[in-house]
């Protein structure tokens, strides 16, 4: 069975960001894996 | 593991950024912050760390940050060339071509020398965030007694000499952050205690 992981990753790029912000995915992960 | 998802990410968005390598908790590339807590992205499972089906990853906390998840290790590694982590010994070698040590002395240097130098312990702690430049830092404390406390050694008294300041030991509260997040399963809250210990005998 596969389930939805809401994952935030931290995104900050000098070269175009001011500041950094949280970025979200939602990731198909096993079932085992929650 | 927590790398998985993190490049399951990256393939819905190529723009995300990290580091990794042997993928399996030995080059220590992929230390990053998870729900809170560091460790490597790679040998901890999703379980581990997920609260109420959310994870946060971002990067190991006290150092700049370069670009997402990817740290800029200069000031980690800074502190570790302070220690000289090599050994250090002029004496002639008398027998043979190694300099012999008696499998207790040997040891010693159990859960000292198996460090990979992934920086989640000084990046968990407080000193180091605060004093990046002054106080050493759980990692390279680990190293330094690895040193202090190998036989073959001969600079003892200098590198503790060095270390006998205000800053560089004395900066550690004993909050054991650095033992609870070694993903080596690693103890250098104990080292730094034994730095005191020696730094206490020799005045």
């Amino acid at each position: 069975m596969t389930k939805k992981l809401k994952l935030s990753l931290y995104r900050f790029d000098p070269a175009k960001d001011k500041r950094p912000y949280m970025s979200d995915y939602e990731i198909p992960i096993a079932h085992q894996e929650t | 593991m927590v790398i998985d998802a993190i490049r399951t990410a990256q393939e819905l968005d190529s723009t995300i950024t990290f580091r990794r390598s042997c993928a399996q908790g030995v080059c220590g590339s992929d230390g990053v912050n998870m729900n809170g807590q560091n460790g490597l992205a790679c040998i901890t499972p999703v379980s581990k760390v997920v609260t109420a089906n959310r994870l946060e990853v971002r990067p190991l906390p006290g150092l700049p940050v370069i670009k997402d998840l990817i740290v800029d290790m200069k000031p980690f590694y800074d502190q570790y060339e302070k220690i000289k982590p090599f050994l250090d010994n002029d004496e002639e070698i008398k027998t043979g071509h190694e300099r012999l040590q008696s499998p207790e002395d040997r040891e010693k240097l159990d859960g000292l020398y198996e460090c990979i130098l992934c920086a989640c312990c000084s990046t968990s702690c407080p000193s180091f965030w605060w004093n990046p430049e002054k106080f050493v830092g759980p990692a390279a404390l680990l190293q330094a007694y690895r040193f202090i406390a190998d036989t073959r050694d001969k600079q003892k008294r200098m590198r503790l000499k060095k270390l006998n300041d205000a800053f560089s030991v004395y900066r550690c509260h004993g909050i054991m952050n650095c033992t609870s997040v070694c993903p080596k399963g690693l103890n250098p809250s104990k080292a730094i205690n034994e730095i005191k210990k020696e730094l206490r005998k020799t005045g």
